[in-house]
């Protein structure tokens, strides 16, 4: 067998981020004699290239400091072994190898092809991948499988939670959709669909274009009430900038699902409706106490993909307590619909049809500007999404769902 | 008679020259509102609301001290615990509390008040006379619910974030053990013989059952209602029945202690919180957050007999005996 290249060697001690670090004060004193031995419990982070992995990594380190710490309470130990992905093709022998030195559960997934192989190496080798960022549906539906379980909020939530507001609250159901993605366009399509609304205009939008006329042009046609747009990042400003000037009226929706956000852009540059799957400025229903203990650790504010990181190892080491640390116990438990506090003010449960954690949305806005305020506008939640039924913003599965449990 | 009877009728008599109502002539409830902070006092035998105490900011814990002389109010934003003298109904002074102070429990002498802190992922032992923290222990991340067994030897303080009830011995003031309960635990309530003690769980919708003696969870009640999330809990002076706040869920449970049934669910104002039963358990009080008022409920019918006014954000409540 080939020897891992050094680069592709996985770090696989707590020693990096330092063991002090994760411990809550006085709680490291009172420790019971058996924590020096073997960890009960190794859980793989798998970071992802970009701007997502040091997202992933800071919620994740507030995840296994807050689970290590019930954990010790109970005279137990988690792991958490971290491992910088040396590219797309590297997950895979290093998500392997982690299994090899005994991690049970793996978390990462920064994109569908990173969250494929993860999927691909935890059924293998029997072991739980908890998706922290990926939002693709395809994985949630024709590629699901029984040890994966999606955290992070999918692309069809995503534009479920718009377009249940924009049908509800609004009463808007003229739509038109411009995207580099056909996984949102298709979630648009289908959701409009299911739920009595109309896509007036469906725009395959071309990577890296920059004059956005013609299609502008075209969407002054079709007069939608709502145009969705589904952009990379480094396309949003330019287009938000010609559609500003365009003086066309109708809301306007972005879909970054595998973002940390919205696009960090200036008060003037930003608009429309975003969904996410946390914000920094949320407080009801204990949100300010965890905002204020990732304030306290980091110096500023949770975003998405911290929120995300932080839940699945938050859920893992919960779950080691309550079932044991076996993946099979692990999978069972989480199979049945333990109540998992993410902060957002009800219990959170695995759905048993695609394994997708169901949680409420929130959708986000530029910040109003204050008077003679300047500079970077942030962003201000407006509403949560749904309010009743969490099922509200996804569509019923087909043929009773990908894993028919 | 005693000198000391002279006294307190020369007292008496004083108080009612000065139309100072004296503390316990009858029983009175008090209600935190945490959004106008202020308390409403609610005269238990007319059902009325009869006034208003200014407080200070955010309050919500509320306890009574045993002669009913004393009202204390954790005021979130003040870092403190409000000290309100009873029969003058104003505040007579504050005891630092740490940060954002939310429950608190006293004693059964009523010499200290046992407060959970928050932030530092602790609770307190403070000496209410000396209006000073003496003792310090870590529990689970972000405490809340504090609660003194009836012979004040065990104090339990529930930590939302980690599941967990941890018991702390009160002399010496240390962690005996720690218990996981349902998710997101928020306040306890003990069986007046103190053989059994009450957990509820926010977001499990359960109510864990203790056994005081071994220390150990010994049954689990969830509540299979749309919509509940258990919050306060209160044990009948029986022993024979416990309430249980259910928030969105706009009830109370009532449950059969020996059987660890839900019986019946009350509906009352919206997003009961705290509960409250005078001494002889005839009547329950909830202090409702949404709809800004308390439900009065006849414990023997299972009916709402009276909805009284309150201020925004109306949050605990105690009555005095």
């Amino acid at each position: 067998m080939k020897k891992p290249s050094r680069s592709e060697r996985p770090e696989t001690r707590v020693g990096r981020i330092s063991r002090r670090e994760f411990l809550f004060g006085g709680l490291a004193a009172a420790l019971p004699a058996n924590r020096a031995g073997r960890a009960d419990l190794r859980i793989g982070l798998l970071l992802p290239p970009g701007p997502l992995g040091p997202s992933i990594l800071r919620g994740a380190k507030l995840g296994i400091a807050e689970a290590d710490s019930l954990a010790q309470m109970f005279g137990k130990r988690i792991d958490l072994a971290l491992s910088p992905v040396p590219g797309r093709e590297g997950v895979a022998s290093v998500a392997s190898r982690l299994i090899k030195e005994g991690v049970s559960v793996l978390v990462g997934g920064g994109g569908e092809r990173a969250a494929e192989a993860l999927r691909e190496v935890a059924r293998e080798g029997k072991a739980l991948f908890l998706n922290v960022g990926s939002a693709s549906d395809r994985l949630r539906t024709e590629l699901c499988d029984r040890h994966t379980f999606h955290v992070h909020a999918s692309v069809q939530m995503h534009v479920g939670a718009a377009g249940h507001w924009l049908i509800e609250e609004r009463k808007l159901r003229r739509w038109a959709v411009l995207s580099e993605s056909d996984e949102i366009q298709r979630a648009v399509v289908a959701f409009a669909e299911a739920r009595g609304a109309t896509v007036e205009e469906g725009a395959q939008a071309v990577s890296g274009a920059t004059d956005w006329r013609p299609t502008l042009e075209r969407l002054r046609a079709a007069k939608p009430e709502a145009l969705w747009i589904g952009l990379r990042a480094q396309t949003v400003p330019g287009f938000l900038q010609q559609y500003g000037r365009s003086g066309l009226a109708g809301e306007l929706v972005g879909i970054t699902p595998d973002a940390t956000g919205p696009p960090k852009l200036g008060r003037a540059a930003l608009s429309g409706i975003w969904p996410v799957m946390w914000h920094h400025t949320l407080e009801k229903y204990s949100a300010r106490d965890l905002n204020n203990r990732y304030r306290r650790r980091f110096g500023d504010g949770l975003d998405g993909a911290n929120w995300s990181a932080w839940a699945a190892l938050k859920l893992v080491g919960e779950a080691m307590l309550r079932a044991g640390t076996t993946p099979q116990a692990l999978l069972e438990y989480l199979e049945s619909d333990p109540p998992f506090d993410g902060h957002k003010g009800r219990p959170l449960t695995f759905r048993k049809w695609d394994h997708q954690l169901r949680q409420p949305m929130y959708l986000a806005q530029a910040r109003k500007a204050a008077p003679g305020e300047s500079g970077p506008s942030g962003v201000e939640v407006i509403t949560e999404v749904p309010r009743g039924d969490l099922d509200a913003i996804v569509l019923p599965p087909k043929d009773g769902g990908c894993l028919r449990l | 008679m005693k000198p000391g009877a002279i006294v307190a009728v020369l007292g008496c008599a004083v108080s009612a020259a000065l139309g100072v109502r004296p503390a316990g002539a009858q029983p009175f409830a008090y209600v935190s509102n945490e959004w106008a902070n202020e308390i409403t006092v609610i005269d238990v035998a007319t059902k009325t609301a009869v006034a208003t105490i200014p407080v200070g900011k955010r309050p919500r814990g509320l306890g009574l001290s045993p002669d009913g002389r004393h009202l204390y109010a954790a005021l979130g934003s003040e870092d403190a615990i409000a000290v309100v003298d009873t029969a003058a109904r104003k505040v007579i002074g504050r005891i630092p509390a740490g940060s954002d102070p939310e429950m608190f429990a006293l004693s059964p002498d009523g010499s200290r008040i046992y407060a959970s802190n928050e932030d530092a992922n602790s609770a307190s032992a403070i000496d209410v006379r000396a209006r000073r923290v003496i003792a310090s222990v870590t529990v689970g991340i972000e405490p809340e619910g504090v609660a003194v067994s009836p012979d004040g030897k065990w104090i339990y303080v529930t930590s939302e974030s980690t599941h967990t009830v941890s018991i702390i011995q009160s002399r010496p003031f240390k962690v005996a053990t720690t218990l996981l309960v349902g998710s997101r635990p928020r306040e306890t309530a003990f069986t007046p013989d103190g053989s059994r003690a009450y957990v509820t769980a926010e977001i499990g919708s359960t109510i864990s059952v203790i056994d005081v003696r071994k220390k150990a969870v010994i049954g689990t009640i969830k509540l299979e209602r749309e919509g509940a999330r258990p919050k306060g809990v209160v044990v009948h002076p029986n022993g024979k029945r416990a309430y249980v706040s259910t928030g969105s869920g706009n009830e109370v449970a009532v449950i059969d202690t020996e059987t660890s049934r839900v019986l019946s669910y009350i509906p009352v104002g919206r997003r009961p919180w705290g509960l409250a039963l005078t001494r002889d358990g005839r009547l329950l009080f909830t202090a409702n957050g949404v709809s800004e008022d308390v439900s009065i409920i006849d414990t023997e019918t299972g009916q709402v007999v009276a909805t009284v006014g309150a201020g925004k954000g109306a949050w605990g409540v105690v009555v005095g005996q």
